[in-house]
């Protein structure tokens, strides 16, 4: 591939798929700094790895799994381990604040701020099946877990889900 | 929470929570200043990268590798020793312990060890005597609590390119095995070789050692290497590819301890009172006294298995790789 090519490239994949890997960081980080570090390391470990990438899955899921090991490196570092994480949702300068019907706001707050309370491997997981649509066999992939095993953390993270909002659970 | 939430925005609709996270992490979106940051990165990392070299997974060329210094080195002992003059090998066959039967021998010996003292080279050697061995030494004589090395053994790993100072300048964390007062944890990583040395310096050489391979991850170009291997009382396996992790550590023998002093053989009882926030495994229908209790931060996880209220074995693992 030639530079110019190799060029364009990356620049679709920043494009096409930069917010995807930057609100995967998020969830899992809870830090909207440590997230943009991952986002740029994702595609840096995307670029190194060019060649190999075997295509054997989406480019999206190959991007989301260096960005999810990245997050992994991050979590297992002795330096995050250190790091208060916030488990408020960051807020985003464009964040939406039109005037929307305050009480289902408030009530799909309260939703996301319980996922972000969720212990990490249920964060996840909750993220790349329902955010990411993910199948259980490419989370499965990426997470390099058994389909079963995720299949039983999805269904339990549904239920601490519901516990903490109130709801009941196993729907 | 909120009595007041409308438990049918959630419960039984999956849509629901797909359609709230779409729509509350729609806010989170990459600037452009971020973005045009990265692919200016990205673009100097491509053209000042170089032809990726395959890596090699055989075994014969990294003992190659190593052994081939190790073998020269040798060689030129052996050729120093043989020329005539550099080396009396009757002054060193008259041990200090025998030596003490033969003053002159003393004296040679003495001539001898003062010549190699003021070289600083073998100022603790193997070749002096034990009357010759200074008190203090003998009380620096370091063996660590668990007997893993003497102090010549430990001196010798420290003078190598790896020594144990360096491997062991990570602190101990949670996910630590001690035997005596070294350690391996599941959050040591590095090269092959830095792990090879690493479980050498603590763990001593494997009784077996076996090792598989298995296709990479999704953002690995080459494929992982699984390591497993054993011990006496005690399994660790590595994997990894360019960098190697210590996936999982697994104990059974009580000698050797997690970083708050459990071990095999310890009663439920100890378990509960050091980990006040062990779960019992949540699909385990057996009593309190037969059942596995995990202990879980962060993916990384501590399984004790307990057999009639004690611990059996203890199993480290991570999915943090």
């Amino acid at each position: 591939m030639t530079p110019s090519e190799m060029n364009s490239e990356i620049t679709r994949l920043v494009e096409q798929y930069g917010d995807d890997v930057l609100r995967i960081a998020t969830v899992i980080l809870r830090s909207k700094e440590l997230a943009e570090d991952v986002y740029q390391e994702t595609f840096l470990r995307a670029v190194r790895s060019f060649s190999g990438f075997r295509k054997e899955s989406s480019e999206k899921t190959w991007l989301i799994s260096i960005a999810v090991n990245i997050c992994r490196d991050y979590m297992r570092s002795a330096w995050k381990r250190r790091v208060v994480v916030t488990e408020d949702f960051p807020t985003y300068a464009n964040e939406i604040t039109t005037e929307e019907i305050v009480e289902k706001k408030s009530e799909r707050q309260q939703l996301v701020k319980a996922i972000m309370k969720l212990p990490d491997k249920y964060r996840e997981i909750i993220h790349l099946f329902y955010y990411q649509e993910l199948g259980v066999k490419e989370i499965a992939k990426i997470l390099k877990l058994p389909g079963g095993t995720v299949k039983s953390r999805l269904f339990k993270a549904r239920s601490l889900l519901y516990d903490m909002i109130g709801g009941e659970a196993n729907g | 929470m909120a009595k007041s939430f409308d438990k049918q925005l959630i419960t039984n609709n999956d849509d629901i929570i797909r359609s709230v996270l779409k729509t509350e992490l729609a806010s989170i979106t990459a600037s452009e200043k971020l973005a045009l940051d990265t692919i200016s990165k990205c673009q100097a990392e491509f053209e000042k990268q170089k032809p990726v070299e395959p890596k090699t997974k055989l075994f014969f060329p990294r003992i190659a590798r190593f052994g081939a210094p190790l073998v020269a080195g040798l060689l030129i002992l052996v050729l120093v020793l043989n020329v005539p003059g550099t080396f009396d090998s009757k002054m060193f066959s008259s041990a200090p312990a025998a030596s003490a039967e033969n003053g002159k021998d003393v004296d040679d010996y003495d001539a001898a060890y003062g010549l190699l003292s003021e070289t600083g080279s073998m100022t603790s050697g193997p070749l002096m005597g034990e009357d010759s061995q200074a008190p203090e030494e003998a009380v620096n004589n370091f063996e660590d609590e668990a007997g893993i090395l003497t102090r010549k053994e430990h001196d010798a790993v420290d003078s190598g390119p790896l020594s144990i100072a360096s491997l062991q300048q990570q602190e101990a964390d949670e996910f630590s095995v001690f035997l005596g007062n070294l350690f391996i944890s599941l959050n040591q990583t590095g090269t092959e070789d830095f792990l090879s040395h690493l479980l050498m310096s603590v763990l001593g050489p494997a009784n077996n050692e076996s090792v598989s391979e298995s296709s990479g991850h999704l953002d690995q170009a080459s494929d992982t290497t699984v390591k497993t291997l054993e011990y006496d009382g005690i399994k660790v396996v590595v994997s990894g590819a360019e960098t190697y992790y210590i996936r999982s550590i697994e104990i059974t023998d009580e000698k050797y301890t997690t970083v708050r002093g459990i071990t095999v053989g310890m009663s439920v009882e100890d378990l509960v009172a050091c980990y006040d926030n062990i779960s019992v495994f949540e699909d385990s229908e057996a009593d309190s006294n037969n059942s596995a209790y995990i202990y879980e931060e962060n993916l990384y996880f501590i399984r004790f298995e307990v057999s009639d209220g004690l611990i059996t074995s203890i199993r480290l693992h991570s999915e943090n790789q």
